[in-house]
């Protein structure tokens, strides 16, 4: 069935405005009968019919603006029908520089240096170590940053084209700490991994030769592996973990989450149980700031903001990308951070300032059914908190058998840093915040 | 120097034209030709000379004015060829030997309030304009008290307060500004006149060509008035105008744009004078613009030196150099005993020693500061956009 | 106050705003008068302000082009129109040996008060001989001013500009863009020349263009923040010459990496000044090299699916900044 069309009248033309129809859907129309009356901001004109037949349907009503060589009616011929359409009215806003901008490959886009690496150069793996020739391939901004903060790059991995050292690497290390000149850093310094190197090196533990044995085979570790065992095995060897557990009940805080979710259910937010532990966890630093601190060599440094860490399994292993200033954030807020930073740290765009700057780690199996767990705390961090599942109880309340949900909450904590007492207080308000969890959204 | 007194019987222009350009049958107008005969006959005429149609009467006291000023130019030019043999004027020079009748003429009739525009060859306009020619001199020399502080050299004089709206240095590329000069004048609804000197050669560039037929549409509505002053050297550069066009009347290609015009002797400064003074007052009162074709002859090199046997012969402008303008003036004021000799040599002791100044001045003068290489360059503040 | 307006409006008030100051201000070219102009910028003014004010040329741009630098040079306030800039080729002749120099070989004597404007740049299927970007031609010579402005507010407070500057001013419109809309302010919004304008604020790369390319980097922009999460700054320079290194730098040093995009072709352009002008000023806070994105190096082609892939694309403008950034091309 012929189309009729919004015409271009003009060489610069985009949208034309349907003035007046001048025929009704319905109406029979010959070849060369006036239609319609359009209007571009330069012309205004009359729109013939190309086609005999009768006007089946007008698409676009007077008023509307229409891009050119969208249809704007159809006209039936005999034995036509009228195909479905479900766009109504043909309203497309002009929007500025409408002008298409699709478009293949032909233009040139080309870099000031010869090195311009292809499309394989640019994956973020990182590739040929800097130094391999001799001489660090590194940005500019890089080796300006070395120069200011004394640093190392040979103990540098670069992760852009050819192994070049570009800025995320030597902000990560200087994250970790590890690429002081002269220090003892190993320079394996993994981009995707934000784990803080430990002040000292730790003791690799002393490990079997495989055994080769029949019905074994060797799998390789990912340089993320690697450099999580390293850290892993240095924390558990090196900082002195204390644990402490409350368990919280969470009925209050589950209806209130389920009216939150009902009532925002329009505006696509789904608070998790997770964002509201992470929130308690946050409040509750304000009363127990050494939870939310860092060792370092010159001290315990108390952080005023806690920035929050979540640790987010990957297939190649794991990573804490970093939700700033929690205490601060509304329960959506939060939500929608955790949200974004775990799809994007699974598909591996984070940036490196996304999983930088943790100063207190949230770490949750509660998907997985498990009853408690305790987990490694993530240097120089003081504190790591593990949530567990949900699970169904009897208690008795006022002396009668009542049904409550409760979670296990595990404090794993530095003891350089805080003493039990300490550590124990800060789960008691962690408790306290989720079991009154009106002042969550307070 | 260079100028030569007529020996024996003196051909018109016209006649030195035809043994040069083997022209068509129509180069003469009717009527022009005629008028202009009769006008070298009158020549020789005591010290008042009446010209057959609309002849004005010059004064002697005029004509050594006259005189004075073409010394002037002629005196000016060959220490400026003095000058560029000598390695002190540097890039092109293009000089005025033998056209001097042609711009002492027009200038004759300059009110203040008039514009002057010409291309390259553009020292005489500038020093009969009133310029200094010190600081004319010091221009060529590259001096920083030349008169456009030695930012353009000898195509580029500038005395914008005295009327010279420069000199350019593309050929034909000047004359739209001209046009337009002259639609300024009558916007802005003064009296003034622009007298637009261009070269035979030019008349071969599309410039010209749209500037003409924007001058005689502008000039229907009395909004263009310009008097386009074709100085006829009979070579742009080496080629001669027969070899550039067919139609070798180049006041009549004005014709096609409705733009009256007519040719005159431009050897003869009392011819130039009269058709000067008739031309631009018509101008001055109607706003339309008009063409004068002054058929002339360089009788220096294009520039400072060129292939002077390759395009033309001695003879031919041995020939010319018969009708120098200078020289006949000179004749035609001791045959009427308006002055002798010694009054002559007097004159040119009198301009020689001016331009001995001004060529010491130039020589004297230092050069521009180097800060005067980034001025100049935008009106207003951010004058520079580079790095200094 | 400020009212939506086309770029068409929004360029005629601006001329308008210039007449009504001066009347040494008159507008000159083909067809401008009694047609309205072809891309009807002029539209209804020879009503108001006859036919001196609003002068028909005759197809002859060398012609009224040196005219109007000869009014200029008088005192006269002249606007040009270049039905399209493809054309001034034949006044090119005029623009730079007497618009451009003239000031500077009369030792200072004389100004060119001109504005000579027109749409620039491709983009509707007009073919090889009438597509042209000219910013880095024009932009070449000292004595011409360059600007391209992109916004209806801009295109009116910079022909304002125009006209009250002392200078040739080479006024290059988006002529793809004359029906766009947007918000212009009422009276004078002079927008001053040499000064870029942050269309998008943004911290991890900069998108540098002007004129209609810059509403591509604005799309990039969105696509590269719902996409990769990445804050893309974009400036649009919108002043050519003089050229506001300062913006741009000041961008880089913020940021670490840029991608300057230009519908003309790479060789010679402006993104590859945008590049010397970044590795000069900004060399140490690069964290990788500057790329251009530029036209395709042909003559423009008539085909619209050629045309298209013959112009910088907004998946070339994103890749290009995913490349500068180290992630991943999609």
């Amino acid at each position: 069935m012929p189309e009729v069309i919004m015409p271009k009248m003009g060489d610069a033309m985009e949208e034309g405005t349907i003035l007046q129809w001048l025929v009704g859907e319905g109406d029979e129309v010959a070849e060369g009968d006036a239609l319609v009356e359009i209007e571009t901001d330069k012309v205004s004109m009359e729109l013939e019919a190309e086609d005999a037949g009768t006007l089946a349907q007008i698409i676009a009503q007077d008023g509307a603006d229409v891009p050119v060589g969208d249809a704007i009616a159809f006209i039936q011929g005999e034995g036509e029908e009228v195909p479905e359409r479900s766009e109504g009215g043909g309203e497309a806003e002009a929007e500025e520089g409408g002008e298409d901008g699709g478009g293949g490959g032909q233009a040139t886009a080309t870099e000031t240096e010869e090195e311009s690496g292809g499309a394989e150069d640019t994956g973020g793996a990182p590739q040929a170590n800097g130094q391999a020739d001799g001489n660090f391939r590194a940005s500019p901004i890089v080796k300006r940053l070395a120069q200011e903060n004394d640093l190392d790059l040979s103990k540098v991995d670069g992760s852009g084209p050819q192994g070049r050292i570009v800025e995320r690497d030597v902000r990560a290390a200087m994250e970790r700490g590890d690429a002081q000149a002269g220090g003892e850093a190993d320079g394996n310094a993994e981009q995707a991994e934000s784990a803080p190197e430990q002040p000292a090196a730790p003791q690799q533990a002393k490990a079997p030769a495989a055994t080769g044995a029949p019905g074994t085979e060797l799998m390789e570790m990912t340089k993320m592996q690697s450099v999580i065992a390293e850290r892993m095995t240095a924390a558990k060897q090196t900082v002195p973990h204390f644990y402490a557990t409350v368990e919280v009940e969470v009925d209050d805080l589950m209806a209130l989450r389920k009216q939150i979710n009902g009532q925002l259910e329009d505006q696509g937010v789904k608070i998790s149980v997770n964002d509201f532990v992470m929130k308690a966890c946050a409040l509750a630093v304000a009363e127990h700031p050494k939870l939310n601190s860092l060792w370092t060599n010159d001290g315990i440094e108390l952080h005023e903001t806690v920035n929050m860490a979540m640790a987010v399994a990957l297939d190649a292993g794991l990573i804490t990308p970093v939700i700033k200033d929690t205490a601060n954030k509304t329960l959506s807020a939060i939500s929608a951070a955790s949200k974004d930073l775990a799809k994007r740290a699974r598909e591996g765009g984070l940036k490196p300032e996304e999983y930088q700057g943790g100063t207190i780690t949230v770490s949750n199996m509660g998907m997985f059914g498990v009853e408690s767990f305790s987990a490694i705390i993530n240097p120089p961090q003081a504190a790591i908190i593990a949530v567990s599942s949900i699970l169904q109880r009897v208690t008795v309340k006022d002396g009668e058998m009542t049904p409550v949900s409760t979670m296990k909450l595990t404090l794993s904590a530095d003891h350089r840093i805080a003493n039990g007492a300490e550590g124990a207080q800060y789960m008691a308000e962690v408790k306290r915040l989720m079991e009154s969890p009106m002042i969550l959204v307070a | 120097m260079l100028w030569n007194r007529p020996m024996g019987a003196i051909k018109t222009v016209y006649e030195v034209v035809k043994s040069v350009i083997l022209f068509a049958g129509s180069y003469l107008q009717e009527g022009r030709g005629d008028s202009m005969s009769a006008e070298n006959e009158n020549s020789g005429n005591g010290d008042v000379e009446s010209r057959e149609e609309g002849g004005v009467a010059t004064s002697t006291d005029r004509l050594v004015d006259l005189y004075r000023n073409m010394v002037l130019v002629r005196t000016f030019e060959e220490a400026c060829q003095k000058g560029f043999r000598q390695g002190k004027v540097g890039g092109y020079t293009h000089v005025y030997i033998g056209e001097e009748a042609v711009a002492t003429g027009f200038l004759d009739s300059f009110k203040e309030g008039d514009k002057v525009i010409t291309a390259y060859r553009d020292h005489p306009h500038a020093l009969l304009l009133g310029s200094d020619p010190k600081e004319v001199m010091a221009e060529l020399y590259g001096k920083g008290t030349g008169l456009v502080k030695g930012k353009g050299g000898s195509m580029h004089l500038f005395d914008v307060e005295r009327g010279m709206m420069g000199g350019y240095g593309i050929v034909g590329g000047h004359i739209p500004l001209g046009v337009g000069m002259a639609y300024a004048q009558r916007y802005q609804e003064t009296d003034h006149i622009t007298q637009l000197y261009l070269g035979d050669g030019s008349m071969s560039q599309g410039a010209f060509h749209e500037a003409a037929n924007l001058a005689g549409l502008w000039g229907k509505g009395g909004m263009c008035p310009c008097v386009f002053i074709v100085e006829n050297n009979q070579y742009g550069m080496g080629t001669s105008v027969e070899r550039t066009t067919a139609m070798t009347d180049l006041a009549a290609k004005f014709d096609a744009y409705g733009i009256e015009n007519e040719k005159v002797d431009g050897m003869d400064i009392e011819a130039v004078l009269e058709c000067a003074g008739r031309v631009t007052e018509q101008v001055r009162e109607s706003g339309k613009p008009y063409a004068v074709e002054a058929l002339t002859y360089r009788t220096a090199p294009h520039g400072a030196a060129d292939f002077f046997e390759k395009y033309r012969t001695k003879e031919e402008v041995k020939e010319w150099r018969q009708r120098d303008p200078i020289g006949l003036l000179e004749q035609k004021l001791l045959d009427s005993e308006t002055i002798d000799e010694d009054g002559l040599q007097e004159i040119k002791d009198e301009y020689k020693e001016q331009i001995d100044e001004a060529v010491s001045f130039a020589d004297e003068s230092e050069e521009p500061a180097i800060e005067e290489l980034y001025t100049d360059v935008y009106s207003g503040e951010d004058e520079y956009m580079g790095e200094e | 106050m400020a009212e939506t307006k086309t770029y068409r409006e929004a360029l005629r008030e601006g001329m308008v705003h210039g007449m009504e100051q001066d009347e040494n201000v008159i507008l000159m070219g083909e067809d401008i008068g009694v047609y309205g102009g072809t891309h009807l910028i002029t539209d209804g003014l020879i009503d108001e302000w006859g036919p001196q004010r609003v002068m028909d040329t005759p197809i002859s741009e060398g012609g009224f082009t040196g005219a109007a630098i000869g009014m200029a040079m008088m005192g006269m306030r002249p606007i040009v129109e270049m039905m399209t800039w493809n054309f001034s080729f034949l006044a090119a002749d005029q623009i730079i040996q007497n618009a451009a120099k003239v000031r500077y070989f009369s030792g200072g004597q004389v100004k060119v008060p001109l504005v000579i404007r027109g749409p620039n740049g491709g983009g509707v299927q007009l073919s090889a001989q009438h597509t042209h970007s000219l910013e880095s031609f024009y932009g070449h010579f000292p004595g011409l001013k360059v600007v391209a402005p992109v916004t209806p507010n801009d295109v009116k407070g910079m022909m304002i500009t125009a006209i009250n500057d002392d200078n040739p001013v080479i006024f290059l419109e988006a002529g793809a863009l004359y029906g766009t809309k947007g918000e212009v302010e009422e009276g004078d919004n002079s927008v001053p020349f040499g000064k870029a304008r942050v269309a998008r604020e943004g911290d991890d790369v900069t998108l540098i263009a002007y004129g209609r390319q810059v509403n591509l980097c604005l799309r990039a922009a969105e696509t590269l923040e719902e996409e990769d999460g990445v804050s893309a700054e974009v400036i649009d320079l919108r002043s050519l010459r003089p050229f506001d290194e300062d913006a741009i730098v000041e961008s880089v040093e913020k940021t670490h990496r840029a991608v300057a995009v230009q519908e003309q072709w790479r060789w010679f352009g402006v993104a590859s000044e945008v590049a010397a002008i970044i590795q000069d000023r900004a060399f140490d806070y690069l964290d990788a090299p500057v790329i251009r994105v530029s036209g395709a190096e042909v003559p423009a082609p008539y085909a619209r699916n050629l045309e298209v892939a013959g112009f910088p694309s907004e998946d070339q403008v994103t890749n290009a900044a995913r490349r500068v950034l180290y992630i991943e091309e999609k």
